[in-house]
């Protein structure tokens, strides 16, 4: 299986140093990331998605103490990596879209510039990488792109801007696209469309996915594979039929039935999940979800949990998944 | 002229001013080896100012021709001028006119200031930009030439230094004053007060000026360095307080003229502005980061 | 960015205006006569009448300001009483000296600021970068007259290593440069820290932010990430105070000129202050606060032209 896995993530445990304290924002992390799939990674805020991300590139910010574990890309630890081997690694083989398009551009450059210094490994001339980069703007649905190349971020709406991102992050053709939340920051109409240009670019783009989102609706209407994240743990993974169909973990099950898209009776309430997401500071003893588990009980409490297979594709962590 | 004004002065307008508190100023002050020293040197010059009087071995206005031209000795600590007097007792009593030049045109220059930013902030919007564009022009002349011209029409004196330092100071203030006025004018609160029957007399005195007063303080006591400098630049160049007052600029003035025969005079009148500038910058910048949170979270 | 030029400049020529309203205002408040006041000893009823003339100055200000700006235009800045020469000849002659200094003084803090402000805040918390901040507090504050006079003592008078008065003989490129050294070291020292402090923070701020992990992100060199995308942004508010700076230092050059007894426009202005004479006061002046204006305006294009936001904020 590893063989087929274009990014690796074995055990990864890493720690935030804050005024406060250390926060343990990832515990123990492993997915895979077969090649030419796509995955989603569900989470809500406070799940360690976006560090997850930020670690598969190599961009973890100063405070970060990496406690254990490896992120392989095609077979090679990131984390380790001499730095001159992983920045050439991005923005080629491996490269991101943000959550937020209207910082993530440098604002005083234009976007042909931007586009054109990306390519500045090729051997190609500077027309050649404008050409480049005008057709895969063209592809993601700008309109008049040799013009809008001259353009500057700020002249683009919100979901424009996110279209240009995602053009940059396939202008290298990478093995692996790394999309964190891109579409949060965008209307419910922008947000279709980016997913519907997502599913229409993964037919020519041979590489593969990972999204990263908290919209479960997003997810299964992009993703072959889903992980659900909570307060820095795996706690299940499967194929998207597994998950949406057969969910074994209460977790994603509660997510499942408070996903405001999939309720059929009319209620005078939504339903939530009661209780608080952990402070990373103390993580308690035991199962992490334990404290606002419906089917909680004592063991759950004294003993964190194992992952349990369940059949090929899915396992899921929790004392009531037997095999 | 030193260098930039405190930026916060003069530049563009910056947020609404949080509240200081007197407690907060001291435990940051304390937290901080250069703002120790820098109060530690403000309070010497302070000291200095206070008690020149008394602590002047001899009296600055003395003529004593024998004695001219003498270096630093144990008589005469810093040594005497070309007219026999101490040179010692002189930057003393020089501390003290700087302080009372300093300080008292900065009051004026904010009391000044905060009536025409409140009026500029309040009152309707021809007079606001009529004060700015006005503003503007004062700023438009650089320092020293716009002193250099106020002194040669109205002539040198004490009174004229203080108008000219109240004349380049109170744009800064009035336009600070107007930003916090500007910036309160518009909150919810005052909307409110304002449905409620409330005059602007009102409103400036209970919501505006307390939050003002606390940072103008801060401020004017980083601008002293500024007008004790152009209070001695001027007199240096012949353009300020005028003979004998011993002015620190009047002993830069008359050492500079026997610079090759007797360097002391040069070297102690330059003294006194070093230790003044520099204790309230190093104070000053201690004190700023309360007052731009922005730069606080940088450092 | 046209309608952005021509909205500056406009309001620099309001400013202007405002600031020629007040300075001849000024002038009109002494008391007696204006014209005999400006000739002083040298005022016989022929001269006297040939300044109000020249002037307008028994009449109203709009009308003498008017006249000023109507001669100015051609070229006119009014007569010296003194000498019986054209001030705009005495000011051209005196200007050159002024503006390179102020050009070299700038040169210094630039080259020496800039680097070190950058270099701070890509080693933050080094001993380079705490180095830099004690001198940067320690300089700014410092008045330029007192550095120049110690720099004058040690340098000139006791070891007589370089050249105390004049800015040299002219056509010695090397000889002026020597001249040069001192008082453009003083007058820039302050700048030299100020600098070095602002890039210091718009440094770190800029490197903070989103788009620059976006550019590591794809994995741009750290060399290009910082030159290209960084500093250029990091640039723009010292580019603002460009022109502050220029205001800053053309009151310092005034002190250097006097000090180092350069000929030049502060030296110009000093001397007519004290000897009251008027229209070469006036008229220096004015330059002076010509010179700063424009040099407002200037930044204000420069740094519209670097950062597209500016033009259609305004």
């Amino acid at each position: 299986m590893e063989a087929d896995a274009v990014l690796a993530v074995q055990d990864l445990s890493i720690d935030f140093q804050t005024p406060n304290g250390t926060v343990h924002a990832l515990r123990g992390v492993s997915l895979e990331v077969p090649r030419g799939s796509i995955v989603g990674i569900v989470g809500e805020s406070g799940s360690g998605k976006s560090t997850l991300a930020l670690a598969a590139m190599g961009l973890l910010p100063e405070n970060a103490v990496v406690r254990g574990g490896a992120v392989r890309f095609d077979g090679q630890d990131v984390l380790t990596m001499p730095p001159a081997q992983l920045r050439d690694l991005r923005g080629r083989r491996l490269s991101m879209v943000f959550q937020d398009p209207m910082t993530s551009l440098n604002p005083v450059l234009s976007i042909g510039t931007q586009m054109v210094d990306i390519q500045y490994r090729d051997r190609t001339g500077a027309a050649e990488k404008r050409r480049k980069a005008a057709a895969i703007l063209g592809r993601v649905g700008i309109p008049d792109p040799e013009q809008r190349l001259r353009r500057y971020p700020h002249e683009f709406s919100g979901g424009m801007r996110q279209r240009i991102a995602i053009a940059m992050g396939l202008l290298g053709n990478p093995a692996l696209l790394i999309a964190d939340e891109p579409t949060t920051a965008l209307d419910v109409t922008l947000e279709a469309q980016i997913i519907h240009l997502l599913r229409e670019l993964r037919r020519e783009f041979r590489g593969s996915i990972m999204f990263i989102s908290h919209n479960l609706g997003l997810i299964a209407e992009l993703c072959d594979h889903v992980v659900i994240l909570y307060a820095g743990e795996v706690v299940e993974h499967g194929t998207v039929h597994d998950i949406f169909h057969r969910p074994r973990h209460p977790y994603t099950e509660a997510l499942l039935v408070c996903d405001p898209a999939r309720i059929d009776e009319v209620r005078r309430e939504l339903p939530t999940i009661p209780g608080d997401v952990p402070n990373l500071l103390r993580v308690p003893e035991g199962c992490v979800f334990a404290p606002r588990c419906p089917k909680v009980f004592e063991r759950c409490r004294r003993e964190p949990p194992a992952d349990h297979p369940v059949g090929t594709t899915q396992s899921a962590r929790c004392h009531l998944v037997t095999a | 002229m030193s260098a930039p004004p405190s930026e916060i002065a003069i530049g563009p307008p910056i947020a609404p001013l949080p509240a200081v508190s007197g407690g907060r100023l001291l435990r940051r002050v304390r937290s901080d080896p250069l703002g120790l020293l820098g109060l530690a040197l403000v309070a010497l010059v302070v000291f200095c100012g206070l008690f020149a009087d008394w602590i002047a071995p001899y009296d600055p206005f003395k003529i004593n021709v024998p004695a001219m031209f003498s270096a630093p000795s144990a008589a005469h600590i810093m040594g005497t001028d070309n007219l026999g007097r101490d040179i010692f007792s002189r930057i003393l009593k020089g501390s003290q006119i700087a302080l009372v030049v300093g300080v008292s045109s900065i009051l004026i220059s904010q009391v000044i200031g905060l009536a025409l930013g409140l009026i500029a902030g309040y009152g309707p919007r021809w007079l606001d930009n009529a004060l700015i564009l006005v503003f503007d022009a004062v700023y438009s002349f650089p320092t020293v030439v716009l002193g250099a011209v106020l002194m040669a029409i109205v002539g040198a004196s004490v009174h004229t230094l203080m108008f000219v330092v109240v004349v380049i100071q109170t744009p800064a203030y009035a336009r600070l004053v107007r930003t916090a006025t500007l910036a309160k004018k518009n909150s919810d609160f005052v909307l409110a007060e304002r449905s409620l029957g409330a005059g602007p007399v009102r409103i400036l005195v209970r919501h505006i000026l307390p939050n003002i007063v606390g940072p103008l303080f801060i401020i004017g006591s980083m601008d002293i360095p500024a007008v004790i400098t152009l209070e001695a630049g001027l007199t240096y160049l012949g353009l300020g307080l005028p003979p004998p007052a011993p002015s620190w600029g009047r002993i830069l003035e008359e050492g500079y003229r026997f610079i090759r025969d007797a360097p002391w005079i040069v070297v102690a009148g330059g003294i006194p502005l070093i230790v003044t500038t520099l204790g309230f910058t190093f104070l000053g910048e201690s004190l700023r980061d309360l007052l731009d949170p922005k730069l606080r979270r940088i450092v | 960015m046209l309608i952005y030029a021509a909205q500056r400049v406009g309001l620099a020529l309001a400013i202007c205006i405002v600031a020629m309203v007040m300075l001849f205002g000024a002038t009109r408040l002494l008391p007696g006569d204006l014209a005999t006041i400006m000739l002083g000893p040298r005022a016989t009823p022929e001269r006297v009448a040939r300044l109000n003339e020249e002037m307008g100055l028994d009449r109203p200000l709009p009308v003498q300001i008017a006249l000023f700006i109507g001669n100015a235009v051609q070229g006119d800045l009014g007569t010296d009483p003194l000498t019986e020469r054209k001030v705009a000849v005495i000011i051209m002659e005196n200007l050159p000296d002024t503006l390179i200094l102020v050009a070299t003084a700038l040169g210094w803090s630039f080259l020496l600021g800039i680097p070190l402000g950058c270099f701070s805040a890509i080693r933050r918390n080094s001993f380079v970068d705490k180095f830099t901040g004690v001198l940067s507090v320690g300089t700014i504050s410092l008045p330029s007259f007192v550095v120049g006079i110690y720099v004058a003592l040690i340098f000139a008078v006791q070891l007589r290593l370089l050249p105390m008065r004049g800015a040299g003989e002219s056509g010695q490129i090397g000889n002026q440069i020597a001249h040069l050294i001192m008082p453009s070291f003083a007058v820039g020292l302050g700048w030299v820290g100020y600098l070095a402090r602002i890039v210091r923070a718009s440094m770190l701020e800029v490197m903070g932010e989103n788009h620059i992990r976006t550019a590591r992100a794809f994995g741009l060199p750290e060399s290009r990430v910082v030159s290209r995308y960084a500093l250029r942004i990091a640039i723009l508010p010292t580019l603002t105070l460009l022109a502050l700076a220029i205001g800053g230092l053309l009151s310092s050059t005034v002190f250097a000129e006097n000090i180092f007894v350069r000929p030049g426009l502060g030296s110009l202005i000093v001397n007519s202050a004290k000897l009251r004479n008027y229209p070469v006061l006036q008229s220096s002046v004015l330059v002076a606060v010509g010179i700063y204006i424009s040099a407002t305006i200037v930044t204000d294009m420069i740094v519209a032209w670097l950062d597209p936001r500016v033009r259609t904020a305004v």
